[in-house]
C-alpha cells in the first residue's frame, strides 16, 4: 500500500482521536503526523487492522509523553487561538463552544487511563486491541469501560443541568 | 439469583468475549436484559458527547508534513523512481506548501516548526515486517490547499479576493471530505461543513463530495452554485459545466 493511500486511509482518524484525547488540535495534528511519520520510518505493515492499532497506540504514548510537562499545552493554545469562522451564528457558537468545554472537562475528570480506554472504544477498537494499547488485562476492560462511561455521562449530565 | 457484573454487561454489548453462562443469564433475567439496554442508550449518548470534541481535520498540509519529514535530512535521497528534477519540484511544493499552510490558524505546519516532535520511544513488538519506502506523487507546485472531513453533508464555500478574470472551478469527487486549493499566499478558514479563502491572485480549485446534501459556492458576495450535484442551480459566470465540474470566470466588478 503506498503513503497516500495509507494515509488518507488512516490520518483523518487518528487526528480526531488525537483531538479528543489532547483537546487541542494543534497538539492533536502534530501527534498524529509523528504517528504516521514513525509508521513509514519504522515501516511499518501488517493487516490493515494490525496498523490502525499501532497508530492508535504510537498516539496514546506520545500523548502520554508530551503531558508530562503540561504548560506546553497551555502555551501552545496561547500561541494558536483557533480562529473561528465568522458567519457561525453567535448562539449556535456558544452552544457549541459550552458542548465541547463539558465534555473537555468530563474527559479530564477522569483518571488518564480511563480516558485513554473510553476514547479507544469510542474509536471502535476491540477490548482486546485496548488492553494491548493500554497494558491492561483484557477481562479488565469492560469494568474500566463501564466505569470511564459512567463517570464521564454523569459529569457532562451535572454540567448540562446547572447550564441551564 | 446472582447477576451480571456492569463489566459483563459491557463486554456483551460491544461483542467482547464473554462465558456461556453470562449468555444464558441474560435471556431469563430482565434485570440484566434491562441493564444491557441502558449500557447501550448510554453508549449513544457517550458517543453524541464525545463528538463535540471533534473539529475538522486539515489533512492536506498534513500530509505534506509528513512526506517533508520522511525524507532524509540533506541526503538528496529519493525514493526509488525520482530523478533530481523530480525531486526539486516536490521539494518546491513542499516549501510552497508548508509556507502557505504555515499562514493558517491551527496550522500543523506551525507545529512542526515550533516545537521538536516526541521523543518516547514505541514498542516495537507490533512492527511485524518490513514496508515499502513510501511512495511521493508530483503535485502542482503553484498552489496551496486545505480538505476537510464533512460530517452532515453540508459544504458551504466562501472564495473571497477572486481576481476578475480567474477561474474559479468545481470539481464533484467521491471522497468524504471537502478540498479547496489557492495560489500560494491565500488565507484559508474552516469550520464544521465551511471552508473560506482570500485568494491571491490566480485560480481557485474545489473539489466536492458528490453525495453531499447541500453544497453552496459564494464568491466575493455572489452566490456562484447551489444545491447537490443531482440538483444543482448554477448562478455564476459558468463558461464550462458538465456531470463532473463546473467552470466559472469571475467577471469584472
Amino acid at each position: 500500500m503506498d503513503f497516500d493511500t495509507l494515509f488518507d486511509q488512516h490520518y483523518p482518524e487518528l487526528a480526531r482521536y488525537c483531538q479528543r484525547l489532547t483537546g487541542d488540535r494543534d497538539v492533536a495534528e502534530d501527534i498524529a503526523q509523528e504517528s504516521m511519520v514513525r509508521l513509514f520510518a519504522h515501516r511499518i505493515t501488517g493487516s490493515e487492522a494490525g496498523m490502525r492499532a499501532w497508530l492508535f497506540k504510537t498516539a496514546t504514548h506520545l500523548v502520554r509523553d508530551r503531558y508530562r510537562v503540561d504548560k506546553n499545552r497551555v502555551r501552545l493554545l496561547a500561541e494558536n487561538p483557533v480562529r473561528p469562522s465568522e458567519p457561525e451564528s453567535p448562539h449556535l457558537r456558544l452552544e457549541r463552544a459550552e458542548a465541547r468545554d463539558r465534555a473537555r472537562a468530563a474527559l479530564d475528570a477522569l483518571p488518564r487511563r480511563d480516558r485513554e480506554i473510553l476514547l479507544m472504544r469510542y474509536a471502535g477498537f476491540s477490548y482486546r486491541e485496548i488492553a494491548d494499547a493500554i497494558d491492561v488485562a483484557d477481562t479488565s476492560i469492560g469494568t474500566l469501560l463501564a466505569r470511564a462511561e459512567r463517570r464521564f455521562a454523569q459529569v457532562v449530565t451535572e454540567a448540562d443541568r446547572q447550564a441551564i | 439469583m446472582i447477576h451480571l457484573d456492569e463489566g459483563t454487561i459491557l463486554s456483551l454489548r460491544d461483542g467482547a468475549a464473554v462465558g456461556p453462562s453470562a449468555r444464558s443469564h441474560l435471556i431469563d433475567c430482565a434485570t440484566c436484559g434491562g441493564a444491557l439496554e441502558a449500557a447501550r442508550a448510554r453508549a449513544e449518548r457517550v458517543e453524541f458527547m464525545l463528538s463535540a470534541l471533534d473539529g475538522p481535520v486539515e489533512a492536506t498540509a498534513a500530509k505534506a508534513g509528513v512526506r517533508a519529514r520522511l525524507r532524509p535530512a540533506g541526503s538528496g535521497a529519493a525514493p526509488r523512481g525520482w530523478g533530481s528534477q523530480h525531486m526539486g519540484r516536490a521539494a518546491a511544493l513542499l516549501l510552497l506548501t508548508a509556507a502557505a499552510a504555515a499562514a493558517l490558524p491551527g496550522s500543523p505546519v506551525r507545529s512542526l516548526w515550533r516545537s521538536p516532535a516526541p521523543q518516547q520511544a514505541i514498542d516495537p513488538q507490533t512492527a511485524p515486517a518490513v514496508a515499502e519506502t513510501p511512495s511521493v506523487t508530483t503535485g502542482d507546485a503553484t498552489s496551496a490547499g486545505i480538505t476537510v472531513a464533512i460530517s452532515d453533508g453540508v459544504v458551504h464555500v466562501v472564495v473571497r479576493g477572486a481576481a476578475p478574470g480567474s477561474e474559479v472551478s468545481v470539481q464533484w469527487t467521491d471522497q468524504r471530505t471537502a478540498s479547496l486549493t489557492a495560489p500560494p499566499g491565500s488565507r484559508f478558514t474552516y469550520s464544521s461543513g465551511r471552508i473560506e479563502v482570500d485568494a491571491s491572485r490566480g485560480s481557485v480549485g474545489i473539489e466536492l463530495p458528490r453525495d453531499a446534501r447541500v453544497v453552496s459556492l459564494e464568491v466575493d458576495g455572489d452566490l456562484y452554485l447551489t444545491g447537490s450535484a443531482d440538483a444543482l442551480e448554477v448562478l455564476g459566470p459558468a463558461f464550462e459545466r458538465t456531470d463532473e465540474s463546473v467552470r466559472f470566470r469571475v467577471d469584472e466588478r
